[in-house]
């Protein structure tokens, strides 16, 4: 009878193999699996490392204040997408992008989408005007990507005024970190100005 | 004078009768019969069996399916959602229950199978006894033919 039992169980539990699954947020795995830093990829518990900005996701050096940040140049009225690859740690406070409206734009917008892995600290957009001070702009993006596919984004679209220094802000959203053990994250910026 | 030899013939008639040999006995097995309350005690316990091992069946192939449904041995290039977590968690909870209920859906079967073998009722053997075997004897003017038996 035992045995029986023991087979019925053991025939009803999931088999998942090491990497098959994205982590989720926070981290979440499979049992008897963790969170993989480097790739946030599920992986068994005996080979998965630690949180780590990647080649492909650098951690920009000093860029932690608006007037500090990655410069983005020569962006017209109505710019192709600029695009950033950054890497925010538990101990960055934020990385920054500076960017100037055109002065002979009648009207000028930005849109900006930040994508970022779902395992772990979600990600916030701030906006600085002329360095003044830094101020909330990320709001839920329109068509927010799938988190099925373990990726969430924040969005920020807003008229600017032509001839003036814009700074965004990549910065910790304080949420969901995993009482702060992956207060990290890899993520893709996308700025573009528009016509509003 | 009539009524005399009438008595004669009768009592030359018995006597050889009582005193011939007798007959085999005839020895029968009789089976016992379950009552009523036992069959259904008896079916109740095994009805009841079947039913919570169907159960333990149902709940084997709802965990199987969440089972199945997470299962993967290469890259599936989704996350693991909360949707996923409680995929995972129904999938042992089934499992779980289905083994309780195959333990209890057994254990119930083979009670009934015990009780079917424990209160089987005894069978009874009963003789039937023949008495002197068939005697005939002659008579004026024919023959007597006589046998008993006892029950």
């Amino acid at each position: 009878m035992r045995a029986l039992v023991l087979g019925a169980l053991a025939a009803c539990s999931p088999h998942i193999a090491s990497g098959a699954y994205l982590c989720g947020p926070e981290q979440s795995c499979p049992e008897g699996q963790l969170c993989n830093g480097p790739d946030n990829v599920c992986v068994g518990e005996s080979v998965a490392q630690v949180f780590d900005c990647t080649e492909d996701f650098p951690d920009p050096f000093n860029d932690d204040t608006p007037a500090t940040g990655t410069t983005f140049n020569g962006l017209q009225c109505v710019s192709g997408v600029t695009q950033a690859f950054g890497c925010l740690t538990i101990d960055d406070n934020g990385d920054w992008y500076q960017f100037d409206t055109p002065a002979g734009c009648t009207t000028v917008g930005v849109d900006v989408i930040v994508t970022f892995p779902i395992a772990f600290e979600p990600i916030a957009l701030q906006l600085s005007t002329d360095g003044g001070p830094p101020e909330v702009a990320d709001t839920a993006c329109r068509n927010p990507p799938n988190e099925e596919l373990g990726d969430d984004a924040r969005c920020f679209a807003t008229a600017l005024a032509p001839g003036h220094h814009y700074a965004i802000g990549v910065v910790h959203s304080g949420s969901a970190d995993c009482s702060h053990r992956c207060a990290n994250n890899r993520y893709t910026l996308k700025l573009q100005l528009v016509t509003p | 004078m009539r009524w005399i030899v009438c008595v004669l013939v009768v009592g030359m008639a018995t006597r050889p009768a009582a005193a011939g040999p007798r007959g085999k006995d005839i020895v029968i097995e009789v089976p016992g019969e379950r009552t009523l309350n036992n069959k259904l005690a008896i079916g109740g316990v095994a009805g009841a069996g079947l039913l919570v091992g169907a159960l333990g069946l149902y709940f084997n192939l709802d965990a199987r399916s969440a089972a199945d449904e997470l299962s993967s041995q290469l890259f599936t290039g989704k996350a693991w959602t909360a949707d996923k977590e409680a995929l995972d968690d129904r999938a042992h909870r089934s499992s779980v229950r289905a083994g309780i209920a195959y333990g209890i859906g057994g254990a119930l079967i083979a009670g009934a199978i015990a009780a079917l073998v424990i209160t089987e009722p005894k069978s009874e053997r009963s003789v039937i006894r023949t008495g002197p075997a068939p005697a005939i004897t002659p008579v004026q003017g024919g023959a007597l033919l006589g046998g008993a038996w006892s029950f």
